[in-house]
């Protein structure tokens, strides 16, 4: 959405301005703590929610229409919705989901985003026009845009939004690999690779590729975040799953039906559960950005 | 520079040549029929067609794209299916409540967002840098479409001191703006952090501290204002996308802006709406780029335009 | 933009207050769910279209609140045994709003342009059977019919079939949907589409009783609950509609009012008996045990309806009540087995995704697993919806097992209910036939009740024709919606109709 931003130009930037060992150390301990925190509590939200079925007394399906709408309660965390279903047990069910969706989505996106930034980096020429002048046209539609287009065109659904969100993220991954490309394609030890020998489709995956695979995960880990919440507004505009299913988007759009009736749980709930999981998802992408990006060490 | 700015506008014409193609394949490969909607459920097959003829729908492909280049070329919009009004007055109405929209909401988070991110730099490592670099992961997280129900739940349906929708008066732009910034204000700031920080490693930041500059004139004059190059540039390419991209925002809070035009427009199928909201949408984001490139040289006479 | 204007106008408003009279200017502010299309109801099929031009636009015949006819430019009318000659006598006195005399000259060249085929009208099918259009005196208009049709009176009363100023017709042919010129208690003044629709008091208004504002604006609003705020906040005295799952948040400060009256739309999940399953009415007959429909009301309407008794809603003419549905698990359960459907049965329902709409489907999908029916539900957005069923669609390739979808008949005659939704002529995508029903006994029902304007005689035919189609169940019935609206307490004469449109030509406050 608005926050194409979070381009990892933000994050590659060294830090050397001088300063104590002891506010150094703590910066450090305070980011990878925070990075750990955040990936322990998605681990265990996973987790949870794929033991869910065994743990919960509801399913995320069950309706009783004799106890809609009610309150959050010891019985219902996370009171029910209008058919009385348990909001709490749809919520795990939306974790489930929407990490799904989030890391299958972004995986599309990137290996195509960086089998086409290799090739345009390495080959340049007309190639290289031709990926970077498409990605201009994808970035100049607003995100959500190109989104909301896919899905009206190839019908809602999982599989649908899941395209969606990853041609959404293709052009990021894309320049991403294609500048790193532009860099080490002149080192010298890309030209000895060449000189020894070694083919194109080796040299980009075995000799390039490589060097810039730091900033790959790091965005990588980001993105399953912004996907997660593009994934979420296209369920919240109607155009995601199937509303049946317990989303996190979709729970959201029809909650707020209620929410001039005062039921604010059925849309409070889900949000957060959007919330904590992108911004855990943020998190995590920062502490890796930390350990993994080379560029970040003094070097 | 005159020059370069000519050709960097000639060179947009190509793109936005790219563009219609794909926007009018887009429309029209789009499932649904105006013709249909236009006559409504209960209408008969011979009603429908009727309409069709009418409306030009039912020429080939192909002369329909060549009539919307024609027009496009005249400065004609074309006219709305649904409403039968011409394009342009429509898109006239909406632009204003979204420019408005996007102006406040930017206002507010480039400044919230260049403070906290200087200050943050400044005091790196302190509590203050980590509370407030967290507000702004937060502030990035935040699904926007759920922060809008927050506000609204709590200001207008609780607290009942703002409207809940629509764009009546002033006050009404109050919580979209604050929701549509939220995620600028954070990514302002933790773009400001890094790029200051980055400036602040550069020999003549040294040289200015080594010449005995207090610190704060260092950072607020001499850092502030080399790191303000990507900082503007990533102002810029946020307003493209605040006007562009604030389409759930309005849904949110029903805002009579562009982003509400189009999710009707696509939902009514009236391709022209919808062709001319993202050409003009293209257009908007192109020139904004060019129009940071061009704000460059103002800011950093160095930069030579080639 | 707008808050500028507003500032102005509250400027100069609050001048005039001033300087003039200090009573409350009587105003009237209403909030639609509908975006209007046309302000020329004989080329709309939209309700909000209907209900906001019967302020500019009066009819021959209207409805009162219970859809019983009442005299509006007509004063009588009467027809004849063989329901081919319809005869109507029209009110004196009675001049348009651009000074055109109104009379049976007027009214010829409003139905003569509904007859004309060749208009390609949205409402030109309603005057098909209409041979031609007399005017033996100035007071009296015949309509001679090419075949009998029983139910022209009711047809005459539709909300479409308003009667413009000849001149303005004449004039401005189909630009009288932008500005409409009539009879009615108020003029058109402005229309910003999208926006909203102003109407004015006309001062030389037939009835000098009427009207008591001096100024309705209508504002399309189609968020469900924006309306409900906007009635909060006062910034409209009237929504129509009210969600349903709303009505206690505004009944609840004792300031405005909910209105309630049973409707005459009726829900039903259509079930394609072109497709093998459905031609066993085993099948049919457990989908519609399977279905708890008072569970249905409940949780789609929050109560706010009625289970159906009958494929037509008691408020429409010559409706008869049937047995009421039934939910029996077991029994379907027993009855799929016996169809051979041990191992469940996979089917598609297409709906609608407005939030009302997927709540429909939801609930379907969640009462036909309980008889290990899976139903994949497919909410569509209103193009698709209507490309695919009512566009493209070809039956014997139709991809739905079921279609949700409610019909209500705005003529308030158990023919524009029936013939449309359960006829052979009506299958999709001609009218609204969407289970594909095809029965001679129903069929005949509906032509013997045209060929008579004896009410005994099309109330025996359509009684017929409900028994047949209640008997054969082509559809799960679903739910009869009741019709509701808020309104601003000391507001009177605004009101909702059973069929979907809305009054105000009536309003005045306490």
């Amino acid at each position: 959405m608005a926050l194409v931003s979070d381009a990892p130009a933000a994050g590659q930037k060294t830090e050397r301005i001088a300063r104590s060992p002891f506010s150094e150390f703590r910066r450090r301990f305070v980011t990878r703590l925070g990075a750990l925190a955040a990936g322990f509590f998605l681990l265990v939200m996973l987790l949870v929610a794929l033991a869910a079925p065994w743990i919960l007394p509801f399913g995320p399906d069950e309706f009783d229409y004799k106890n809609t709408l009610s309150a959050p309660s010891a019985i219902h965390w996370a009171g029910t919705d209008e058919f009385g279903r348990d909001i709490f047990a749809r919520i795990l069910n939306g974790a489930k989901l929407s990490m799904f969706i989030g890391f299958v989505s972004v995986t599309i996106g990137a290996v195509i985003g960086v089998i086409a930034g290799l090739l345009a980096g390495y080959y340049g020429g007309w190639l290289d026009s031709i990926v970077m002048r498409v990605a201009d046209v994808l970035f100049a539609f607003p995100g959500i845009l190109l989104a909301i287009g896919i899905v009206a065109i190839l019908g809602a659904g999982l599989t649908n939004v899941i395209i969606a969100v990853a041609v959404f993220s293709v052009p990021a991954f894309a320049r991403i690999v294609r500048s790193g490309t532009l860099g080490l394609k002149e080192t010298t030890y890309v030209e000895a690779a060449r000189a020894a020998g070694a083919s194109n489709v080796i040299i980009m995956f075995r000799h390039i590729l490589p060097g810039g695979l730091g900033a790959v995960i790091v965005y990588f880990t980001m993105r399953i975040g912004t996907s997660i919440l593009t994934a979420t507004s296209l369920s919240f505009i109607g155009l995601g799953v199937e509303p049946s299913i317990a989303e996190w988007g979709a729970m959201l759009s029809t909650g707020r039906e209620y929410m001039l009736a005062g039921k604010w749980h059925l849309t409070f709930f889900p949000g957060l559960a959007i919330f904590l999981t992108v911004l855990c998802f943020n998190i995590l992408g920062d502490g890796l950005r930390d350990a993994l990006d080379p560029k970040l060490d003094d070097n | 520079m005159l020059q370069y700015f000519l050709r960097r506008l000639a060179a947009l014409v190509p793109v936005l040549f790219l563009i219609s193609i794909f926007v009018f394949l887009f429309i029209h490969a789009l499932p649904g029929d105006p013709a249909r909607l236009l006559a409504g459920e209960s209408a008969t097959q011979e009603e429908v067609e009727a309409i069709r003829k009418a409306l030009n729908l039912d020429r080939p492909l192909f002369a329909q794209y060549v009539d919307f280049l024609k027009n496009l070329a005249t400065g004609n919009l074309g006219i709305s299916l649904r409403t039968g009004e011409p394009v342009a007055t429509m898109i006239g109405r909406a632009f204003m409540p979204t420019f408005w929209l996007s102006v406040c909401a930017l206002a507010w988070s480039v400044v919230f967002g260049l403070v906290a991110g200087v200050v943050s730099a400044v005091r790196r490592g302190s509590a203050g840098d980590h509370a407030g670099m967290f507000l702004a992961v937060s502030g990035i997280s935040m699904p926007n479409f759920w922060l809008g129900l927050l506000l609204m739940q709590f200001f207008s349906v609780h607290l009942g001191w703002l409207g809940t929708s629509g764009f009546d008066e002033p006050s009404d732009l109050i919580l979209p703006s604050i929701t549509l910034g939220a995620g600028v204000a954070a990514v302002m700031a933790r773009f400001t952090r890094s790029a200051v920080i980055d400036v602040a490693r550069e020999d003549f930041i040294r040289t200015a501290r080594a010449k005995g500059l207090r610190e704060r004139i260092v950072i607020w004059k001499h850092a502030l204002r080399n790191a303000l190059i990507p900082v503007v540039t990533m102002a810029g390419l946020q307003f493209g996308f605040l006007l562009g991209g604030s389409i759930v925002v309005e849904k949110v809070f029903r805002w009579p802006g562009l982003g509400s035009l189009l999710l009707d427009a696509i939902n009514f199928r009236d391709y022209a709406v919808v062709q001319a909201e993202i050409m003009l949408f293209s257009l908007q984001f192109l020139l904004i780029n060019l129009a940071v490139d061009m704000l460059y040289g103002f800011i950093n006479p160095a930069i030579r335009y080639k | 933009m707008t808050f500028f204007k507003r500032a102005a106008y509250s400027a100069a408003l609050l001048a005039s207050s001033i300087l003039a009279t200090p009573a409350m200017t009587a105003d009237l502010a209403i909030a639609m769910d509908q975006i209007f299309q046309k302000m020329d109801p004989h080329n709309s099929n939209y309700n909000v279209d209907y209900s906001a031009a019967s302020g500019v636009l009066e009819r021959l015949i209207g409805f009162d609140h219970n859809m019983k006819l009442v005299p509006q430019l007509a004063t009588s009318w009467e027809g004849s045994d063989d329901a081919k000659t319809f005869t109507f006598k029209l009110r004196e006195g009675v001049t348009f709003h651009d000074g055109t005399d109104f009379n049976a000259a007027a009214v010829k060249a409003n139905f003569d342009r509904l007859a004309d085929q060749s208009q390609n009208l949205a409402k030109n099918s309603l005057f098909k059977v209409v041979d031609t259009v007399e005017t033996p005196d100035d007071t009296t208009v015949v309509l001679k019919l090419r075949e009998p049709f029983g139910a022209m009176i009711n047809t005459v009363a539709h909300p479409s079939v308003v009667i413009h100023s000849p001149k303005a017709l004449e004039e401005m042919g189909k630009g009288v949907e932008k500005h409409p010129v009539g009879t009615g208690p108020f003029k058109f003044k402005q229309w910003i589409p999208g926006e909203r629709l102003v109407l004015e008091k006309n001062e030389d208004y037939w009835d000098s009783e009427w009207p008591k504002v001096e100024q309705v604006t209508f504002y399309p609003v189609t968020e469900s609950s924006t309306r409900v705020s906007m009635l909060l906040s006062d910034e409209v005295q009237f929504i129509h509609v009210l969600p349903a799952e709303l009505a206690e948040s505004v009944e609840a400060s004792g300031d405005y009012e909910v209105l309630e009256v049973p409707g005459i739309t009726v829900w039903t999940a259509a079930m394609n008996m072109l497709k093998e399953h459905f031609k066993d009415e085993r099948v049919r007959r457990a989908f519609n045990l399977a279905v708890d429909q008072e569970a249905f009301v409940d949780v789609v309407y929050s109560g706010h309806g009625v289970v159906p008794d009958s494929p037509i809603a008691p408020d429409t003419r010559f409706y008869e009540s049937q047995q009421p549905p039934r939910t029996d698990i077991d029994e379907a359960r027993r009855l799929m087995n016996e169809a051979g459907h041990e191992d469940g049965l996979d089917v598609t329902i297409w709906g609608i995704n407005n939030s009302t709409g997927v709540r429909m489907l939801q609930f379907l999908q969640q009462q036909l697993s309980q008889i290990n029916v899976r139903a994949k539900i497919v909410p569509m957005e209103g193009a698709t919806r209507s490309e695919k069923v009512f566009s493209s669609m070809v039956p014997e390739n139709a991809e739905f097992d079921m279609l949700l979808g409610g019909w209500s008949p705005s003529t308030g005659d158990a023919d524009w209910h029936l013939r449309p939704v359960y006829a052979t002529e009506g299958w999709i995508p001609k009218i609204y036939n969407m289970a594909f029903y095809s029965n001679e006994t129903v069929d005949k029902a509906i032509q013997d009740a045209l060929n008579t304007a004896d009410p005994e005689k099309r109330r025996e035919a359509y009684s017929v024709a409900q028994k047949q189609i209640w008997k054969d169940e082509p559809a799960v019935w679903l739910a009869i919606e009741n019709k509701m609206a808020g309104r601003k307490a000391g507001l009177t004469g605004v009101f909702q109709m059973p069929d979907g449109t809305m009054q105000f030509t009536k309003a005045a406050y306490e």
